[in-house]
């Protein structure tokens, strides 16, 4: 059990670490751009990893833009009722999905759901087993690859994802599983 | 392992399975090592999502948003200064408030007092006659608010000295006042947003710079009355 001082000082932290960003978010939505470049420091190693795993890394660094742009835009209407991380991050998922759908994007498809293995076997180092599991997402079929990453990654539920994607929740749950069980395989072992 | 019990693993991990169905997965567990091997998997699987590695772009994307941010403000007629967030009609509140300002620029103004044809004296231009489309100049302030009710003082003692004692030719009077009620619809959609969000800085300062801009377009149609 952790410390109950260590555990004050990282609460009190975290509370800081929140009034700096409110005072930023503050400042943004009047027009600070200085302050909106701290949040997007603050985000977009986050925003850029689900670009990656929505869109691909081709398309990553578009749909990050995107998305802060959109961001910028829509600072006015973020009410402080929620974290304005999550907030940022349900924008995200909506713009990458948007732009998907308006470039009708032809994803890749996988033949039987299976998925190469060349680059994605476990190794000893911490950082590249994790590199490696990430790329396996990468490289799920499309359909799983999307529900996973919305619902282990961002932690949408089955009916937000089904609404979001245009699928049912039935259809939802199934692919996640099928992401889940291909994703096994790439366990550190 | 059979297909019915695997298929259901993700289900019955994530609490999703209805009691009857989930009893019977659970009991299967208890006899079936291939699904339980499989079940430890996936949980394995769910907490290493949690902590994906997060990525970072090979380039600082910054930069470009910058550039899309300032471009986005000029793209709509007004500019940025100090890097502050244009002046535009894209708070929904006042989107239906858009004001002909052109006349507020000391050129416009002039040309929109200028004698004009037929009334021998000062008359409107077309700017006051054109439709309320044009959105709002970036704020040409410093940007700071400014005090509504001092504006609001000033704009009645110049609507006085404007309009009282008929110095006006009556058909410039008449350009004038259709100008001033375009203003004055865009400031009550103004207060009337305002009200229903109270405190918004962003708002509030909207109604004080346009308070201030009509202030100063009476300020310069007096002056020119005045000759």
């Amino acid at each position: 059990m952790a410390n109950p001082a260590t555990r004050l000082t990282e609460i009190n932290e975290k509370s800081e670490q929140l009034a700096r960003e409110a005072a930023d978010v503050r400042a943004a939505a009047g027009g600070d751009t200085e302050a909106f470049e701290r949040l997007y420091r603050a985000h977009v190693r986050r925003v850029y990893g689900l670009a990656c795993r929505l869109a691909g890394s081709e398309h990553a660094d578009e749909m990050t833009q995107d998305v802060f742009v959109r961001v910028w835009q829509k600072l006015q209407t973020f009410r402080a009722e929620s974290q304005f991380g999550s907030w940022l991050y349900r924008l995200a998922v909506n713009v990458i999905y948007g732009q998907l759908r308006s470039q009708g994007t032809e994803r890749r498809r996988f033949s039987g759901g299976e998925i190469s293995l060349d680059r994605a076997r476990a190794r000893r180092d911490s950082t590249e087993i994790r590199l490696d599991f990430d790329v396996a997402i990468e490289r799920l079929p499309d359909g799983a690859r999307e529900v996973f990453v919305l619902h282990d990654v961002e932690g949408y539920k089955h009916r937000e994802i089904a609404e979001l994607v245009g699928i049912t929740a039935g259809t939802s749950k199934s692919q996640l599983h099928r992401a889940r069980m291909i994703l096994r395989q790439h366990l550190d072992r | 392992m059979t297909d019915r019990f695997r298929d259901s693993l993700s289900e019955y991990l994530d609490g999703e399975l209805e009691p009857d169905r989930r009893e019977l997965v659970e009991r299967h567990l208890e006899t079936c090592e291939e699904c339980s091997a499989a079940l430890a998997e996936i949980e394995l699987v769910v907490a290493r999502a949690r902590t994906v590695a997060e990525r970072v772009p090979a380039q600082d994307l910054w930069p470009g948003i910058q550039t899309r941010i300032r471009t986005g403000a000029r793209a709509h007629g007004g500019t940025v200064i100090g890097f502050r967030r244009r002046i535009s009609l894209s708070v929904p509140q006042l989107a239906a408030a858009a004001v002909t300002l052109t006349s507020l620029s000391a050129a416009g103004a002039w040309l929109t007092l200028r004698a004009a044809p037929g009334d021998g004296g000062s008359g409107v231009g077309p700017a006051a006659d054109a439709p309320g489309t044009i959105a709002l100049a970036a704020d040409e302030t410093d940007g700071t608010a400014g005090n509504a009710a001092e504006y609001g003082r000033q704009i009645a003692e110049l609507e006085r000295a404007l309009f009282d004692g008929g110095r006006l030719p009556p058909e410039t009077e008449s350009k004038l006042r259709r100008a001033l009620v375009t203003i004055d619809r865009a400031l009550e959609d103004a207060r009337r947003a305002l009200t229903e969000m109270p405190d918004d800085p962003y708002l509030e300062q909207h109604v004080s710079s346009t308070m201030q801009r009509k202030a100063d377009f009476l300020r310069y149609a007096v002056r020119l009355a005045r000759g």
